[in-house]
């Protein structure tokens, strides 16, 4: 017969292990399905009253956890995810992020000097541009929990940032008038500008750059597809869709 | 590729690559269609994973 008092240790270490369990093998869960290589969409959302972040894998994983202390999200506001599965939000100059590993820790902004206007990463290293010329490229600092100036200058406004993997490189693009110039911004010391846009004005803002092209046909985000496949599209529907990388600047064939 | 057509005009939509098959699509501030979906291009249909609105989405 056991004595009762190991009785009563063993129902505490077993109560304490789901407890520990409860509050953390449901992250660790979303983090082993990443790693398998299933891909996780994660959504800016609302119930309401607060901001949500849902994350997704399709089919039977999906959950909701409140961005605390950021209410209802607007149209312009972003959300990245980076290589660490930390997840940001950007509004205004603001930047929200959460404290720890978790989505349901506790969320706080952290000030810019101006609007974000992209974000981008190199793993679990990441950037973000704002609409300033001058220092315009950052770097969130996970231990100081702050955005870094990184002490790039480009000409006017730049707008759209992104990592290219096959090159190890950051690219901003940046919004002057009739032109779209693009900087290379992981050259030191100081930008190097290595491509402007053979696509001419950049109709709208908000659009995408892919590899080392930069196009802005369309209205919306333009994602890349199997890696050569773009797609366009308005708030309706898909317009059109171009068939490789080299033809994404030299307009769009139109779909029936 | 087909088109695909939503109700409404109205409010933001975003997309991003999913996987090989699906894209996601996130719409907010419709009068109809808010929610976060999944586009497959296989099977031509739209799958909704969330009718709660999506201002902004990513695909980790």
């Amino acid at each position: 017969m056991m004595p009762a008092g190991k009785t009563i240790w063993k129902t505490i270490i077993a109560a304490l292990m789901t407890v520990f369990c409860l509050s953390s093998c449901e992250q660790v869960g979303l983090y082993d399905t990443a790693r398998d290589g299933v891909p996780l969409v994660y959504s800016l959302s609302a119930d309401g009253v607060d901001g949500l972040l849902v994350v997704s894998n399709g089919g039977d994983y999906h959950r909701e956890y409140v961005v605390s202390g950021y209410g209802i999200p607007a149209s312009t506001d972003m959300l990245h995810v980076n290589g660490s599965r930390r997840a940001f939000i950007a509004r205004a100059n603001q930047l929200y992020t959460h404290d720890g590993d978790r989505y349901n820790e506790s969320w706080a902004p952290h000030n810019l000097p101006n609007t974000i206007s992209s974000l981008d990463s190199i793993g679990s290293e990441t950037y973000m541009v704002i609409t300033t010329s001058g220092d315009c490229l950052h770097r969130w600092d996970e231990k100081g929990k702050t955005a870094v100036s990184l002490g790039k200058t480009v000409a006017d406004s730049p707008m759209v940032l992104r990592y290219e993997p096959a090159l190890g490189a950051l690219y901003v693009a940046v919004e002057q008038g009739g032109n779209t110039p693009v900087y290379l911004v992981t050259e030191q010391p100081a930008l190097q500008l290595v491509i402007t846009t053979p696509c001419g004005a950049p109709p709208v803002l908000s659009a995408s750059l892919w590899n080392e092209h930069l196009c802005r046909p369309g209205r919306r985000h333009i994602p890349e597809y199997h890696r050569r496949r773009i797609l366009f599209r308005d708030r309706h529907s898909v317009l059109c869709s171009l068939q490789r990388n080299s033809d994404l600047c030299r307009g769009a064939e139109r779909h029936p | 590729m087909n088109d695909f057509s939503f109700s409404s005009n109205a409010g933001s939509i975003e997309i991003a690559v999913f996987d090989e098959d699906r894209l996601a699509v996130g719409i907010a501030g419709s009068p109809f269609d808010d929610g976060l979906y999944l586009y497959s291009k296989k099977k031509k249909s739209l799958k909704l994973i969330s009718s709660r609105p999506s201002y902004s989405l990513y695909v980790r």
